[in-house]
């Protein structure tokens, strides 16, 4: 009750009671007091309910305005004396409203007035859940006063219903401290929850935690209004609590042994009371409300004011007496007093006890967890205490489950995921107690960005799926018709990819884009002669359908690291168990193969690598080997065959200008590693010396110095037959003699022999020093006039 | 009450010699919640005794009238007056009804107003 006098009791029912208001609050360190004269209407009025909390209302309709944030005082007073004083407030007693906190104030233009509406300390309360910096666990007792130290508030009520239970973890935020859009009002009535209390402001500004509270006033018809006077049916009395959570499928009871008819008080889905300790609570809250009764009521009084929120009364009705509790008061305060009482009871409930339990440990082994904070569902399968215990079957339905997880923080909107039939199937139980052997659990939650995540949790020692199209065994082999994991795509006897990105080049595409621009760069070659144009694309950098030198620049920068390549390749990857010769392949965009793996080898349209060897896949002997052998690295080609004790051939073949031999290709004898070597020599380093289609047979001036070259080429015909002659030039070559010796010249059917000598006077003078011809190894007949040379070449070193 | 000749002061001006008549009202202001209650008893809230004091003037002078005019059209008086309850004088703020002169003749210091009536309304409750 609110603090109030006798006289103030006595008056305030009274025909010709005079009435006062006096607000008083502070602006600019100055106290101002508002009167009759200053206001036209207040309206004190709280809403609350067993089980929660309250936050009081104060309207006024005034002349004054009051600043928002001003905490102001009311007290309402009834005349009481008739005295001839100074101030003619010490001829009333008032009643204490308390004191709250301007909220809103709108100015109303047509009366000149000030419509305010403020609201008691609770305000305080209506504002996000944040961190407490407490450690789990803690009493509930010392959780509450956390709560008040950070809204800036007191706790008045040091002994409580389950202060002393710990509460194990922090319920109302996110595991890394994260909002769950919580206020600490809506934790206050959680806490109202869990200790059978209402929870609210009192007198003094502190947090009281309030239980009903007998005051043996009784108010009769006198009270009352001739109208608007209803009493209901009554509640109670209540002879079972049930903590229910799980969108009530899971249910706990007190007392133990059930009453032949259950009146129950159901607390469900409180967020402290949502884990596996409710047992922790239940007794506490059971031994507050059992036998908990009242009237719902509505009621309009003359006048009553001094009842505050958990008040119990009486009314008098003749001979008819109905028990109220105060949930719900309304005082309207204007030049008369109207006081409106209501009083609802909670919604009934009816509990399937068949499926409830007295603890959470229980033998169904399945329960199913709706954690509004978490916004998740999770069906746990739990061990029991008593071993061998076999649960057949237990089906749950959590269709009104959609709607808790729609009530979450977050929108769960998509979590349509139903959960029609649940069953949990708990053949043994093991002896170790309340190990959980299995979880499911449907979670919503948000993400960092504030973007809605579902998550769908099944956490099981076995897990076994069967249907037509996957299964899933206990051992954990999966089988299915199709599928699609990250991008890769099953179907049938097929297994394929799009494969899209940066092109990663390698040196190799840089050599082969320097010589797709070496070979177009020539008259007489191109680089489609060596290249598909799926291939050159990709050499080509900048897209400007040429591979040039500036393409090889590029690609060698990649290499290097120096720039990051942006050109993008596309294709696609197959894996094809229908397609023996191609069961592994990669396309390019132009859906043309560009490697291609299956029984019968690889097939690939380019291949780089550093050593490429070729023998037989099945040679296990030293004694007895062929290879042919790639050496990128130098380069080299090396052919070698090798028969023990009989034959070491090795061929190897490398390019123009490598080390100390020029364009060799080399016969090399394994046993003496002294064989002969043999030049190749290309066009590219050929000069002609001499050149007369006609021909001579006189001397010859070469249009360079012999010695500037290793070897030339003469080129000789006589009547009609052509020759050639290589001669290797030495140091020794000038000064001596050049033969042009032919065999097995056949002119009028006989084999004749040719024999022209030059002689090389200076290193552009080839002199015809001698001439002569015979026929069968017979004797020389000197001719000079023979075998006219036409054309001489030489090749550089 | 009108006990001596100064019993009634208005604006400072002693109404005792220009009245004929006083007639006081204590009436009562009743709230809205005034009413019977489910015994059957007339409740109610008591907003206040609001005086009211009806002044009946006698033929008054020219000049006499050219005195208390301008506080008979003022919009609020400060009227002084002995109240029988509180058992002394009691000074309250008042606004007035109408009133109307009638002449009868020219009017000057010989020939006179016909006398009327004014009310004078208490503001706030008699505390």
């Amino acid at each position: 009750m609110r603090q109030h006098t006798s006289a103030f009791k006595n008056k305030i029912k009274e025909h010709g009671r005079e009435l006062d208001s006096v607000i008083t609050f502070t602006s600019n360190n100055e106290t101002i007091i508002l009167g009759n004269e200053d206001l036209n209407m207040i309206t004190p009025q709280f809403i609350g309910s067993i089980l929660k909390s309250v936050m009081r209302e104060l309207t006024i309709d005034s002349n004054v305005e009051i600043p928002k944030n001003t905490i102001l005082n009311y007290k309402l007073g009834v005349k009481v004396r008739n005295d001839e004083v100074v101030d003619y407030r010490d001829n009333y007693d008032y009643v204490d409203f308390g004191n709250y906190i301007v909220k809103e104030v709108n100015e109303l233009v047509d009366t000149h007035s000030y419509e305010i509406k403020c609201y008691d300390k609770m305000l305080l309360a209506m504002k996000d859940y944040e961190s407490l910096n407490v450690t789990y666990p803690i009493s509930v007792k010392n959780y509450l006063t956390a709560i008040c130290t950070k809204l800036g508030l007191t706790l008045a009520t040091q002994s409580f219903v389950n202060d002393s239970v710990t509460i194990k973890r922090e319920h109302f935020l996110t595991d890394d401290n994260k909002t769950l859009g919580y206020t600490y009002r809506d934790v206050l009535d959680e806490i109202a929850g869990a200790t059978a209390s209402t929870i609210c402001i009192n007198e003094d500004d502190e947090v009281e935690v309030r239980y009903i509270t007998e005051t043996n006033e009784t108010f009769d018809e006198e009270y009352l209004k001739d109208i608007d006077v209803k009493f209901k049916e009554e509640y109670g009395p209540v002879n079972t609590i049930v903590l229910s959570r799980s969108a009530e499928t899971d249910n706990i009871y007190r007392p133990t042994t059930l009453p032949a008819n259950p009146i129950e008080l159901k607390i469900k889905d409180n967020d402290l009371l949502n884990d596996d300790d409710r047992v922790d609570y239940i007794d506490g809250i059971y031994n507050k409300l059992n036998g908990l009764r009242y009237y719902s009521n509505d009621i309009r009084s003359t006048g009553i004011c001094y009842l505050d929120v958990c008040d119990r009364y009486t009314i008098q009705i003749g001979s008819d007496t109905y028990s109220c509790v105060m949930f719900e008061d309304s005082i309207d305060v204007t030049t008369g007093l109207v006081e409106n009482i209501t009083t609802d009871i909670p919604e009934s409930s009816v509990t399937d006890y068949t499926k409830a339990d007295k603890t959470d440990r229980s033998i169904n082994q399945a329960t199913l967890i709706v954690d509004k904070q978490q916004a998740s569902i999770t069906l746990a399968v739990n061990t029991a205490n008593d071993a061998k215990t076999t649960a057949e079957g237990v089906a749950t339905t959590a269709n009104t489950a959609l709607s808790t997880a729609e009530s979450a923080s977050s929108t769960a909107q998509s979590a349509q995921t139903t959960a029609n039939t649940a069953n949990a199937t708990a053949n043994t139980a093991n002896t170790n107690a309340n190990t959980a052997i299995g979880q499911l659990s449907l979670k919503i939650d948000k993400g960092d960005t504030g973007e809605v995540v579902s998550a769908f949790n099944l956490n099981s020692n076995q897990v076994t799926i069967s249907s037509d199209n996957f299964s899933l065994t206990s051992a954990g082999r999966i089988t299915a018709k199709s599928g699609n994991i990250a991008g890769f795509d099953m179907t049938g006897t097929k297994f394929s990819k799009d494969v899209s990105g940066k092109y990663d080049y390698l040196s190799y595409d840089m050599f082969r884009a320097l010589d797709c621009y070496l070979r177009d760069s020539s008259s007489s070659t191109s680089s489609s002669q060596i290249m598909d144009t799926g291939s050159k694309k990709l050499l080509d950098t900048d897209n400007d359908n040429k591979v040039e030198l500036l393409d090889t620049q590029k690609i060698l920068n990649y290499v290097i690291g120096q720039a990051t390549p942006t050109k993008t390749a596309t294709g696609k990857f197959y894996i094809n168990s229908d397609n023996p010769r191609k069961c592994v392949q990669v396309v390019n965009s132009d859906n043309i193969p560009a490697v291609s793996l299956g029984v019968n080898g690889v097939d690939a349209t380019n291949v780089g690598c550093t050593t490429l060897s070729c023998t037989d896949i099945n040679a296990n002997s030293l004694s007895s080997y062929s290879i042919l052998t790639m050496y990128g690295k130098l380069p080299e080609l090396e052919l070698h065959k090798y028969i023990q004790n009989s034959t070491d051939q090795i061929l190897r073949i490398r390019p123009q200008g490598f080390a100390t031999n020029y364009g060799m290709l080399k016969r090399y004898n394994k046993t003496d590693y002294t064989g002969t070597s043999y030049d190749i020599w290309d066009d590219s380093i050929k000069t002609t010396l001499y050149n007369n289609a006609s021909g001579t047979t006189g001397n010859i001036t070469l249009s360079s110095a012999i010695t500037n070259f290793s070897y030339i080429k003469i080129y000789f015909k006589q009547a009609g037959f052509y020759g050639s002659k290589i001669v290797m030039v030495d140091s020794g070559l000038v000064g001596n003699n050049i033969v042009l010796h032919t065999e097995n010249y056949y002119e009028n059917a006989s084999c004749q022999e040719i024999n022209q000598t030059y002689k090389v006077t200076n290193g552009t003078t080839l002199s015809k020093t001698y001439g002569g011809w015979r026929i069968q190894a017979t004797g020389w007949n000197a001719d000079k006039t023979l075998c006219s040379v036409y054309r001489i070449e030489g090749w550089k070193k | 009450m009108f006990i001596d000749k100064n019993s009634i002061i208005i604006n400072g001006v002693s109404m005792g010699q220009y009245i004929v008549q006083a007639q006081y009202q204590y009436n009562k202001l009743w709230a809205e919640d005034s009413g019977r209650n489910l015994a059957g008893v007339q409740t109610g809230t008591l907003i206040g005794i609001f005086p009211k004091i009806i002044l009946q003037f006698r033929r008054l002078t020219k000049s006499e009238l050219q005195i208390i005019a301008p506080i008979l059209d003022s919009p609020s008086q400060s009227v002084t007056y002995f109240d029988p309850n509180k058992q002394q004088y009691v000074t309250m703020e008042t606004y007035t009804g109408d009133y109307e002169i009638v002449n009868k003749n020219i009017v000057n210091e010989n020939m006179k107003n016909e006398g009327f009536q004014i009310s004078f309304i208490a503001k706030r409750k008699r505390a």
